[in-house]
């Protein structure tokens, strides 16, 4: 029997899930970060419009690796802290440049579908 | 696995930690107090329960998941079907099983190393002499040795021989080895308690020290400790016991004690008196290769022979033997193991075949289960998967069964295996057999399902469900349950020729002219103690005649006789000679005949035909002129074209030949006859120990009146000379039976028949079940036959000529297999080729009769389907 929340959190994760993980690959493109410094990173790179719910962000990222798009290793931090830190893999990099595409393409259609009197 | 999880689980608590660690930390340097800081942190991440709990979600285990799936369906499956599922068991049980057994000698005698230190360094030394029976050193040879080669690290004799072993109640009679005192050293091996031989005690006349093995010490003081220091006398001497020698030492051969070798090395070297034969091993220095070793033996060989002449010009051509120790133990049995490792590889071929046609028939019954699968997602690997692992539990389940079946299958293989496979009673069951039976389990679970897994994960998703009814079979099990019916009888045909051409060879080995008649006749070696009786002494003369005036007077006994050879096990009496009145032979090439020396009653006790002449009487003693008899190999190569008797025998003394007896096989039933003369034993010079040969009255010849009889020999020798064992005395026929070439033959034979016929009737069974099931799925088309009007002999036929065309076609594969394999059995055939044609059609006809029986039930049993049924089969 599945809790009220649990389930509205799964709810969340099926809506982002293509998103956060177009997201996530974007910010690893920088170069490795730990889970904390990727949702630092998204909100501040959307102008803190984009908070990422940490309970879509780990199964997230954890997914991820399993899908050998990401790769995790423990490092020590600045703050000389041992953290583990996700960096992107060969196919991650590809996938990413498919998401974006796909992205692309989609908000295209959106846009067409939401604007049609501008367009014409 | 938990392991892996837990691991897993703190990693991410861990991440987590550090997550609010870092954002408090973040939140302290914004200005917030630290409390605030974590509470706000905390408030921000949410429930850490909840997001540890949705992120373990997307670990996967798919793959342990789907494992799990595959065992629970896999048992599932076989416990849905028991009858198959105990078929295909029992089946790889057998295979499995007899290849454990099998491999577990194989791996004793000839994988497992030799239980000293470096063993691959320990080498026999010894020259060959062309004309003397084995291979051995003369004591002085080996002390020679010592001093003139530098190739070894260390080199050690020993010799074995038997003692009587007195005053501690009844004499007893004992096996016994006699080692130089750094002969344990050489092996690398240390007694458990006490101590090795000092050089002191290894000086002649001061031998007075005993070693026990740990079985002797086990058997006869229970293991005490306090044995260490005691005294017992062995061959008249009393002896201090001085060590145990660990369990499982033995060396070449068995010995109860073990006794200082002692030489005397001044005797010896001088070549003067009784030589002594040894056994030489050494240790190879480190970088000294065998040939090098041999290089220098041969260097001292060639100062020997010019110092000794005389000695070493007598037995022809002389080479320096180097043998490593573990080939010359196991050097004669190596091949014969092999080929029974391979024909018990078949036997699991065969079963592997078996259930593989067990799994494809069954496939085909489950191809809408499969097709189903196929349809709502299984990949073609997934079903794969799913099958190879019912094919694995399957040669899992029989793995068990054929592990407890080969614990079994050993003991009976040690008990029943001739004396000549050294180090078989070494067979157990260990880590490297553990492993071999692991990846005999795999290997059988993937042949046996490999082909199904195949052939079932290519169903045709659409066709199979589209079809109303049950399946109608595949067409790739119709292809390949024929190709596996064909493997099996090509498979049982190679097992069967092999034990056709054993047992052929067997029966050709009892059949050989033996020359004597063994029914009835009890033989036993005489040896009374030398000590009170000397050799060449009267008084031992005066024993054996003793001894045969006693047995002779015994009710029940026809005669009584003495000879030096025991028949079947040969001996070591040879003599040069040349014939009187011809060229003489060079010295190099001078005559050696097998010199038996034998008391008159010889020929008639053993049943020894006289072909010609006379045989000795009491009065050829030493009075009369010396006289001997030859046999017929002899008198056919020296005198082809005229009479041998009166012709004289220049040996040691000149000697008239009065008479020529029938070949007799003293050598081994399976060793060419060799040239023979017997000499009377009162005519002897020389004689070592007598074998007593006793005939029974025929109304006699029955094992009770035999045991009987034994006994009151026994008896007689006992009451003869009280303070000495008596040795054993048995039926020649179970002499004859327990030599090496019938007992190797008979073992041999044995194993190979067994496998033979189990894997006839897994191949039988196999053949039976494929036509069953073929005729099965054809059911529709018989019925239409039938309903057609053919005659039940018709369909009948036709069925049966499909299914024996495939067996011409095993049978043929199989005799060319079978041609090539055979040809690795030559040496251990006898009298028979390994291409013997009576033989390949002998089995070929028998498995033609199985394929047709295998063939004509099933067939026979369809025509009695009514042919309305057969029709709405659909």
């Amino acid at each position: 029997m599945k809790s009220h929340k649990k389930q509205s959190y799964e709810n969340r994760i099926e809506l982002l899930q293509g998103t956060l993980d177009l997201l996530i690959l974007q910010t690893l493109q920088w170069g490795p970060r730990h889970g904390y410094g990727i949702s630092q990173a998204i909100r501040a790179g959307s102008g803190e419009v984009l908070q990422v719910d940490t309970g879509s962000l780990y199964p997230a990222l954890h997914r991820l690796e399993r899908k050998k798009w990401i790769k995790s290793e423990w490092t020590t931090s600045e703050n000389n802290q041992k953290v583990k830190t996700y960096q992107l893999t060969t196919a991650g990099k590809k996938q990413l440049a498919a998401e974006r595409s796909n992205w692309e393409r989609l908000t295209a259609a959106m846009a067409g579908i939401l604007n049609p009197t501008e367009e014409a | 696995m938990k392991f892996w999880r837990r691991r897993k689980d703190e990693e991410l608590d861990a991440e987590i930690q550090s997550h609010l660690d870092e954002a408090i930390r973040d939140r302290i340097a914004r200005g917030e107090a630290p409390d605030e800081a974590r509470a706000n942190a905390l408030r921000e991440f949410g429930n850490v329960g909840l997001v540890k709990e949705v992120t373990r979600e997307m670990w996967g285990w798919a793959w342990v998941e789907q494992l799990l799936q595959d065992l629970r369906f896999g048992l599932r499956m076989l416990r849905k079907n028991p009858g198959f599922s105990l078929i295909a068991i029992l089946t790889l049980a057998l295979g499995i099983g007899a290849t454990t057994a099998i491999f577990s000698v194989v791996n004793a005698v000839l994988l497992r190393s030799l239980p000293y230190h470096e063993p691959d360094r320990l080498v026999l030394l010894s020259y060959y002499r062309e004309r003397v029976l084995n291979d051995y050193a003369n004591a002085a040879e080996y002390l020679e040795w010592r001093t003139q080669t530098k190739a070894f690290a260390q080199m050690a004799a020993y010799r074995f021989d038997v003692a009587d072993l007195t005053g501690n109640g009844e004499p007893e009679r004992l096996k016994v080895g006699y080692a130089s005192a750094d002969c344990f050293a050489t092996l690398g091996v240390t007694p458990a308690r006490g101590r090795a031989f000092t050089p002191e005690e290894d000086r002649a006349g001061n031998a007075k020290a005993v070693i026990l093995t740990n079985g002797y010490w086990q058997r006869h003081f229970g293991g005490a400790p306090q044995v260490l220091g005691r005294t017992l006398t062995v061959g008249g001497q009393s002896r201090t016991v001085v060590g145990i020698m660990p369990s499982g030492f033995r060396l070449t051969d068995d010995a109860e004690l073990w006794l200082p070798l002692a030489l005397d090395v001044n005797q010896q070297l001088s070549r003067q008196g009784n030589a002594v034969r040894v056994k030489v091993i050494a240790r190879l220095k480190p970088g000294a290769t065998p040939e090098v070793a041999r290089a220098e033996l041969a260097a001292v060989l060639a100062q020997q022979r010019q110092h000794f002449p005389q000695i070493y010009s007598r037995f022809g051509d002389i080479q320096a033997r180097v043998i490593e120790l573990n080939e010359s133990l196991v050097g004669n049995v190596r091949r014969a193991l092999w080929v029974l490792f391979g024909a018990v590889g078949f036997v699991l071929l065969i079963a592997c075949t078996n259930v593989a046609n067990l799994l494809l028939a069954r496939g085909a019954v489950r191809q809408r289960e499969l097709a189903i699968r196929a349809a709502v997602g299984a990949g073609r690997w997934r079903l794969m998967r799913q099958l190879l692992t019912e094919s694995l539990l399957l040669a899992l389940a029989g793995g068990v069964a054929g592990w407890l079946l080969a614990r079994w299958g050993i003991k009976l293989l040690v008990a029943f295996s001739p004396d000549s496979i050294a180090r078989i009673r070494e067979t157990t069951v260990d880590g490297r057999t553990l492993v071999f039976t692991c990846l005999v389990v795999v290997l059988a679970g993937l042949l046996a399902g490999i082909l199904p897994a195949l052939q079932a994960s290519q169903t045709d998703v659409n066709e199979t469900l589209k079809a109303q009814s049950s399946p109608t079979g595949q067409r790739g099990a119709r292809r390949l349950l024929p190709a596996l019916m064909i493997t099996e009888l090509a498979l049982a045909l190679v097992l069967l020729v092999g034990a056709g051409l054993l047992g052929k060879s067997y029966v050709r080995l009892l059949v050989v002219p033996k020359g004597f008649h063994p029914a009835g006749v009890l033989t036993g070696v005489l040896s009374p103690s030398v000590a009170k009786y000397p050799f060449q002494s009267p008084q031992r003369d005066a024993y054996h005649r003793e001894v045969l005036a006693r047995v002779q007077a015994l009710p029940g006994i026809r005669s009584a006789a003495l000879a030096s050879l025991t028949p079947l096990e040969g001996g070591y009496g040879r003599t040069g000679f040349q014939i009187e009145g011809r060229t003489a032979f060079p010295k190099e090439e001078t005559p050696m005949a097998d010199e038996n020396i034998i008391s008159p009653e010889y020929l008639s006790t053993m049943g020894i035909p006289l072909l010609a002449g006379r045989a000795f009487t009491a009065a050829d003693n030493s009075g009369g002129p010396e006289v001997v008899l030859i046999n017929e190999t002899f008198a056919r190569r020296f005198f082809p074209n005229e009479n041998p008797i009166g012709q004289r025998l220049l040996m040691a003394r000149t000697k008239t030949i009065v008479g020529v007896v029938s070949d007799t096989r003293h050598q081994g039933l399976d060793q060419d006859v060799r040239l023979e003369i017997y000499i009377p034993s009162a005519q002897a010079i020389w004689n070592r120990n007598y074998v007593l040969a006793v005939r029974v009255a025929d109304q006699q010849n029955n094992p009770s009146s035999l045991a009987i009889q034994i006994a009151a020999i026994r008896n007689q020798l006992r009451v003869l000379e009280p303070n000495e064992p008596v040795n054993e005395i048995i039926p020649l026929e179970q002499r004859l039976s327990n030599s090496r070439a019938v007992a190797t033959r008979r073992f041999q034979l044995t194993l190979f028949s067994v496998f033979a016929a189990v894997a006839l009737v897994i191949a039988t069974v196999g053949i039976y079940g494929v036509i069953s099931y073929s005729v099965s799925q054809r059911t529709q088309e018989i019925g239409l036959r039938m309903a057609l009007g053919a005659q039940t002999s018709d369909v009948v036929r036709l069925i049966v000529w499909r299914g024996m065309r495939l067996a011409l076609l095993g049978v043929t594969l199989g005799v060319v297999a079978a041609l090539a394999l055979t040809r690795v059995m030559t040496k251990l055939l006898f009298q028979v080729t390994a291409t013997d044609p009576l033989t390949y059609t002998q089995v070929a006809v028998l498995l033609f009769a199985v394929a047709l029986i295998a063939n004509y039930v099933p067939a026979q049993r369809a025509t009695k389907v009514d042919p309305l049924i057969a029709l709405r089969h659909e």
